[in-house]
């Protein structure tokens, strides 16, 4: 099964983009999305229901989340990625001008947010993942043992790890935001590649049978 | 034998039909004047609904101010017109809620780590936090639900047990004697007596024996006024505090020489009141559990409609009309025909797995997403593999071979199933009814639709 050699180009381009990513991702880490990055909260209070994006994209550019607070609906709380001295009084000012009101800087509630720790991110999968992958390792072992153990055990390791860094790869090199979505699709590649692993070796005992 | 043969396909897509609609649209009836959908909301993930904020900002108060002269004296009343400042030769110590040395990185790691284990213990289902490595400002989030209050309220205490004397307000035991603390039961006359039950170390079982010998009620012979001799009863309270709160006062009737200290937090014969008081007593046992809190924050909170609409990502959009496209072209081309049955009955798999879901008030998170999506797929393999070897036995052939295959994913779903954080359990719960779901319904409708076009 190890001795085929048409995968071999193919794994040498994959071992090419994981280590090209690990690169990445020692000189320049993971870019963090809106929510999950630093980022700052404005928070604002009106007493009528208003219309802001606008002026918001105008100032802070592409990326900025517009929400309503549950205890006012009127009150909206703004996030970016930062937020200039400047930024703020345009802000300020602009509201002014759109709603003819009198609100001031002061009136603004800014927070600076830090970023999500990847630990606290991934920490919360590692015990069922680490379970799962022993029992499933084992089950394999048992199962595929005509196969050989050894072979079995390295196809497993390696589909199932070489999937989650090539995920992280691509993550690094396209500079792919981490947000809500990086942790579920990772855990979608996870059981993926053990749906690969069964085809692989069910495969391979027939040609073995044969 | 055609027309029944067409009939009873017909009647299994107008089947899958009704279920779809009912899965889209809803079944609606007329209930308390009002047409109401009868099928049940989608119970949703704190992505999907309204969030707690939690913005915790180091408390840097100033409590107290001692100034003292140059003679090291502390001044305790100000006189007028004299400026008590260190140029003058005044030396000022600021005693604030949090001193300079309690603020390092260390402490932060381990507030971190109070809080996540206090939200996991206190039922937090989901929860994101975010700490500032440099000025150790936390943020959390957490779904927005009934117990969002108490949670907070919990999860900010600081943690600081005492037995205390209670007249000279000595302390005689803290945290540090502390091994572990549970809620135990106990039936009394007055009904059912919720106990935190804390247990101490060595140390703290020795000064609970020396305690519970001290501090306790006796009976003193005096002699009145009159020269008679009366008896007094004296007792000695002990106090039992947490963050300065007073939990209990009470005495020892026995000595206490297991090292085990039962704190009575109410007695009650209704369901409902013993429930809040081991509601009560897990919240103190989470607390005292997961240690001292080393830092004091000042705590804000705000409700946010937090509500994410994946299809107002246009990635996830048209990568899901693609996939969807790719599948179909590759049942037609494959199946012919049945491959046009084949996307219906994925139709009506999706369909009814949205319904069961919602019936099973299983909390769709993106993780459970993620369940669906491959519930989905192994079920248009299974299809695949049904409608493609038609002429094969339907049960051993293919389902039993095909349930042999999907072992793994059963590990994964049970494992993820038991996990306590929703994201993690949604999954797991998603893969669950779906493979139930898948095996229900190919058992049914695709093993009849495929026998149907086996009949001669």
């Amino acid at each position: 099964m190890l001795k085929n050699k048409k995968i071999l180009p193919i794994v040498v381009i994959l071992l090419i983009i994981i280590i090209s990513g690990i690169a990445v991702l020692c000189i320049k880490g993971m870019n963090y999305g809106l929510s999950f990055g630093n980022n700052t909260t404005i928070k604002i209070g009106f007493n009528e229901k208003t219309e802001i994006e606008d002026i918001i994209k105008e100032i802070f550019g592409k990326q900025y989340k517009i929400e309503t607070l549950n205890d006012q609906e009127n009150n909206v709380l703004i996030t970016v990625k930062s937020a200039s001295e400047e930024q703020i009084n345009t802000l300020v000012q602009k509201v002014n001008e759109k709603y003819s009101i009198n609100k001031t800087t002061s009136e603004l509630e800014l927070t600076n947010n830090p970023k999500i720790d990847v630990k606290n991110l991934i920490l919360p999968y590692v015990t069922p993942v680490m379970i799962t992958f022993i029992l499933i390792i084992l089950y394999f072992v048992v199962k595929y043992k005509k196969i050989g153990i050894l072979t079995v055990l390295v196809y497993t390791l390696s589909i199932s790890i070489g999937m989650q860094l090539l995920y992280l790869s691509i993550y690094a090199i396209m500079r792919i935001p981490v947000n809500e979505l990086t942790m579920p699709i990772s855990i979608f590649l996870f059981i993926l590649s053990f749906v690969i692993l069964v085809e692989i070796f069910e495969k391979s005992k027939i040609k073995d049978k044969k | 034998m055609k027309t029944k043969k067409i009939l009873k396909i017909i009647t299994i897509i107008l089947l899958i039909a009704i279920i779809s609609i009912a899965s889209i649209f809803g079944i609606y009836k007329l209930k308390d004047y009002r047409v109401k959908n009868v099928i049940p909301d989608y119970k949703l993930g704190m992505e999907f609904s309204k969030i707690r904020v939690i913005n915790l900002k180091i408390d840097d108060r100033i409590e107290t101010t001692q100034i003292y002269d140059k003679d090291g004296n502390e001044i305790t009343e100000k006189k007028e017109g004299i400026e008590y400042t260190e140029e003058n030769g005044y030396t000022i110590k600021e005693n604030k809620t949090n001193p300079d040395e309690v603020l390092t990185k260390d402490n932060y790691k381990k507030v971190n780590s109070i809080l996540k284990n206090r939200l996991v213990k206190l039922g937090a289902e989901q929860y994101t936090i975010k700490q500032d490595w440099n000025n150790g400002n936390i943020q959390i989030q957490i779904p927005e639900n009934d117990s969002s209050d108490r949670i907070i309220s919990n999860v900010i205490q600081k943690g600081t047990f005492q037995l205390i004397d209670d007249e000279t307000k000595e302390v005689l035991l803290d945290n540090s004697n502390i091994k572990s603390v549970k809620v135990v039961y106990g039936q009394t006359e007055t009904g059912t007596t919720v106990y935190l039950q804390i247990k101490f170390d060595d140390a703290g079982k020795q000064k609970l024996e020396e305690i519970s010998k001290i501090y306790v009620q006796t009976t003193v012979q005096t002699t009145n006024e009159e020269g008679e001799t009366e008896d007094t009863t004296e007792t000695k309270n002990v106090a039992i505090t947490l963050d300065g709160e007073t939990l209990t006062t009470t005495y020892f009737g026995d000595t206490l020489t297991d090292g085990v200290l039962n704190i009575g937090m109410g007695s009650a014969q209704n369901n409902a009141s013993l429930q809040e008081y081991i509601i009560s007593a897990r919240e103190i046992a989470t607390i005292l559990n997961s240690g001292i809190l080393p830092i004091e924050y000042e705590e804000t909170d705000y409700t946010l409609n937090n509500e994410i609409n994946l299809l107002e990502n246009k990635y996830i959009v048209y990568s899901a009309i693609a996939i969807i496209v790719l599948v179909c072209l590759y049942f037609i081309i494959k199946l012919k025909l049945k491959g046009l049955l084949a996307i219906i009955f994925q139709v009506g798999y999706a369909s009814l797995l949205l319904l069961v879901l919602r019936y099973t008030n299983v909390k769709i998170t993106i993780e459970g997403i993620v369940g669906i999506v491959l519930s989905i797929l192994f079920n248009c393999i299974f299809t695949y593999k049904a409608l493609k070897n038609s002429d094969q036995n339907f049960i051993k052939d293919i389902t039993v071979k095909f349930a042999i295959k999907l072992i793994p994913i059963y590990i994964i779903a049970i494992i993820f199933t038991f996990n306590s954080i929703a994201n993690i359990s949604s999954l797991g719960m998603t893969l669950v009814w779906g493979i139930i779901t898948m095996y229900l319904y190919n058992l049914t409708l695709t093993q009849i639709t495929v026998k149907t076009i086996e009949e001669k």
